[in-house]
Order: structure tokens, then C-alpha cells, then sequence
């Protein structure tokens, strides 16, 4: 067994972090080849011996009296005029950001419309309309469905295999969107027809989004994983000879 | 209005077990685990406004596991890799391919807590601390990823090192 891969996907497996299609797949490979079943119960066993050596960890009850006392000579008190100072600039910081919330033009509203449709697909139970890893049946999927399709790019060989299509409606526009997988997370790539106004990096509620313009389309990038992978998967998009 | 005193005993406090848990296997003892809890309890609270509120439990960890590393390289040299840059960087010289020599998949014959423990030990930190990350807290990779500050991808290379590693010293193949 010489393949570095296959063993990640095992290991990816037990860890319970592919997603579902690509679990079924390491399940048939497991199927086929020994070493790679032997691999599978061997982290289950592996895990259980670290977790019950793991078991009896606790610490002293000394640990919290350490602690109190520690801050008790960084911090030894509060007193009641810091604490009524300090909340009154809660207060005003507070009444600054409402204002700020108040007075921001609407893409905050379309990058959190993003993100719900982002959440959305991934709480339903097929996060796709168009389940294929071949873009060739992803690509008239997605043309049938609206006006303007973009081209369906094969990021395979840069780790973000292509798992299907969908079509969020966002602010009232049907928009096709592109599935991507990344270990156990997912990219969800949309393209808008008309110009929308977002920041070419921004996040919300802890998911990264990355949008830019390429021809006619702007392409809106939405994934939790790390916003450098996402400038990745960004880069793969933009320039898919490179 | 809290005061820091509060903010720290709701963000903190409640992940003081899994925060000692860590500190026990990265050191590999229990006196420099409490050592090390201390310390980052003292760094938490100095910077506990930074906490945005929204992964209490990474933030936590992230500083737990800077903290032991800062530790480790300090106290104990030998058990840091060479090539390590900072305490708390991630630039390590240790060879991140899958060593393909190991053994992959052998069954582990029943372990002793103790031969468990020191064949943690045993391992090189980078390793260890993705292992015991994965293991014993049951972080996902994404976490994992976050708090060690490596990409996802080096998360898997070296958790299936670390694994490899281990099944090689655990493992008799019954």
C-alpha cells in the first residue's frame, strides 16, 4: 500500500469528516483492499486506548485556588467607579455601532443573504440540486435552470473536487451555484448576472466569502474553511489553465 | 457590565478540564500541565477582551497550546524538533511526507495507560499535538487547523504520521 491518498481518505473516514459521497467511496475501497480495512480498525482501536488512558486525566483541585490566586496579583479588584466608567463606554460604543449598522449600505444584507443560503444547503440533506463530479452534466444543469451559467471549472487536482450545482434565490434573482468539496467542508461558488457590490474578502458569522468580476458574471466564493484556502480555490477559479 | 473577573470565569473556567487535559499530553506531565494551565490562565485573563465570544473552547485551547509550546521550548528542549522557529510559529523541519516504511494498519494489541502514555511522549510535538488534539479533546480538523495554525492539509498529513508513528510502537500485529 503505497498510495499517501488513500490513506488520508481512510484516516479522513474514521475521522468522520468526508462527505457523505466520498465516504461511500472509501467504504468500497476498504472493500477491495485489506490493509486499508486493517487501517480503519486500527485508528478505532488507537482511539479507544488514547481515550481511556485520556480518562483519568483530571486536575488537582488545587488548580482553581493557583488560578484565583494568580489573577489575584495581576487584578486584585475592580472598583465599583472602573466598573460604572467602563459601562458607560459600553453604552456609548454600543449606540456608535447601531448607528453604524443603521447608516451601512445594503451589501451587508446581500453577504449575510449569501451566507444563509450557504447555511441552508449545508443543513439540508443534499447540499445540491445536481449531484456530479463531472462538470460536463453540472454546466446544462445549471444553464436550463438560469438566464446566465457560468462555466463549470474541474479543480480536482487542487483539492476542491466538484460535487454538483445548485440554485439559491438571493434577493429575489435565481443564481447558480457551484458545489465544491474541501475534506469535509464545502465551497459554495455562485455567479450573479447583474453587478453586485460586496468586498472582495469579508466574513459573517464565521464563514469567508471572496468576490470578483470576471467578464459579465461576479462570482461570490462561500465556505468556512480558512479564508487562505478559500484565496486558493479563488485563484483556481480565476486562472483554471494555470 | 462584567467585570474581567466574570468574563474570564464564564469563558475559561469552563474548559478548564479539557485546557489541563491538553496541557497533560503536550508536556507529558502532570506538575507541568498545572504549570502550564496557570500560565495561560494568566495570558487568557490579560486578553480576555479579545475573546469574540463565538468558540470560547478554541480560543481557549489556542492559548493553552502556545502557552505549552512556549513551555516545552524553554524547559524542555529535547522535546521540541529541531528546525522549530517560535514558540507558538509553525515552521517545523521535520519531514511532513508520510513515511510509507511504517507500517500502516497494524491491530494494536491491548495497551498499558502507561505504554500509551510514553508512546505519546514519544513522539515529535508537531505530531503529538494534532494527535492529541484529534484524539483525546475530539476536535474536528477544521479546530485543529485553527488552533495548531497549520493548513488543513498539513492536519492530515500529520495526523496519519502521528498514527502511523504509533501504531508502530503500540502495535504487534496479533
Amino acid at each position: 500500500m503505497k498510495n499517501p491518498e488513500q490513506i488520508y481518505e481512510v484516516d479522513a473516514y474514521a475521522d468522520n469528516e468526508l462527505d457523505p459521497v466520498r465516504a461511500i467511496a472509501v467504504e468500497k475501497l476498504m472493500a477491495e483492499q485489506p490493509e486499508l480495512r486493517q487501517r480503519y480498525d486500527s485508528i478505532l482501536n488507537l482511539r479507544r486506548a488514547l481515550r481511556e488512558a485520556a480518562a483519568q486525566d483530571r486536575p488537582s483541585d488545587l488548580i482553581q485556588p493557583r488560578i484565583n490566586r494568580a489573577l489575584g496579583r495581576v487584578a486584585p479588584f475592580v472598583t465599583r467607579w472602573a466598573a460604572l466608567a467602563a459601562s458607560f463606554l459600553v453604552g456609548l460604543l454600543v449606540a456608535a455601532a447601531l448607528t453604524w449598522v443603521v447608516f451601512v449600505p445594503r451589501s451587508p444584507a446581500l453577504a449575510e443573504a449569501i451566507v444563509s443560503a450557504h447555511m441552508r444547503s449545508l443543513l439540508a440533506e443534499q447540499p445540491i440540486d445536481v449531484a456530479s463530479s463531472d462538470r460536463h452534466t453540472v454546466k446544462p444543469w445549471l444553464a436550463r435552470k438560469v438566464p446566465q451559467s457560468p462555466d463549470v471549472v474541474d479543480l480536482s487536482q487542487s483539492g476542491f473536487p466538484l460535487i454538483g450545482g445548485r440554485v439559491d434565490v438571493i434577493d429575489g434573482e435565481p443564481v447558480a451555484t457551484i458545489v465544491y468539496g474541501h475534506a469535509k467542508h464545502l465551497v459554495s461558488l455562485m455567479t450573479f448576472a447583474k453587478r453586485i457590490k460586496l468586498p472582495a474578502v469579508s466574513s459573517v458569522a464565521g464563514f469567508h466569502m471572496r468576490s470578483w468580476t470576471q467578464g459579465d458574471l461576479t462570482y461570490v466564493a462561500v465556505s468556512d474553511i480558512p479564508d487562505s484556502e478559500l484565496a486558493m480555490f479563488e485563484n483556481g477559479i480565476r486562472h483554471p489553465n494555470s | 457590565m462584567e467585570s474581567d473577573r466574570a468574563l474570564f470565569a464564564k469563558v475559561f473556567l469552563p474548559h478548564l478540564q479539557q485546557a489541563y487535559r491538553l496541557a497533560r499530553w503536550m508536556t507529558g506531565s502532570a506538575v507541568d500541565a498545572e504549570d502550564v494551565v496557570q500560565e495561560a490562565s494568566l495570558r487568557a485573563f490579560r486578553s480576555i477582551r479579545d475573546c469574540s465570544g463565538s468558540n470560547p473552547r478554541g480560543w481557549v485551547l489556542t492559548i493553552v497550546r502556545n502557552t505549552a509550546n512556549t513551555w516545552l521550548t524553554r524547559n524542555r528542549a529535547d522535546r521540541m524538533p529541531p528546525g522549530r522557529s517560535e514558540a507558538d510559529g509553525s515552521i517545523i523541519d521535520v519531514n511532513e511526507n508520510v513515511d510509507l516504511d511504517t507500517p500502516e494498519a497494524v491491530l494494536l494489541r491491548k495497551a498499558t495507560v502507561d505504554e500509551v502514555r510514553r508512546a505519546v511522549d514519544a513522539l515529535p510535538a508537531p505530531f503529538r499535538e494534532v494527535i492529541v488534539l484529534r484524539e483525546i479533546e475530539e476536535l474536528d480538523y477544521r479546530e485543529i487547523a485553527d488552533i495548531a495554525g497549520i493548513p488543513l492539509g498539513t492536519v492530515m498529513s500529520r495526523l496519519s504520521r502521528a498514527r502511523s508513528m504509533l501504531f508502530k510502537t503500540l502495535g504487534e500485529i496479533r
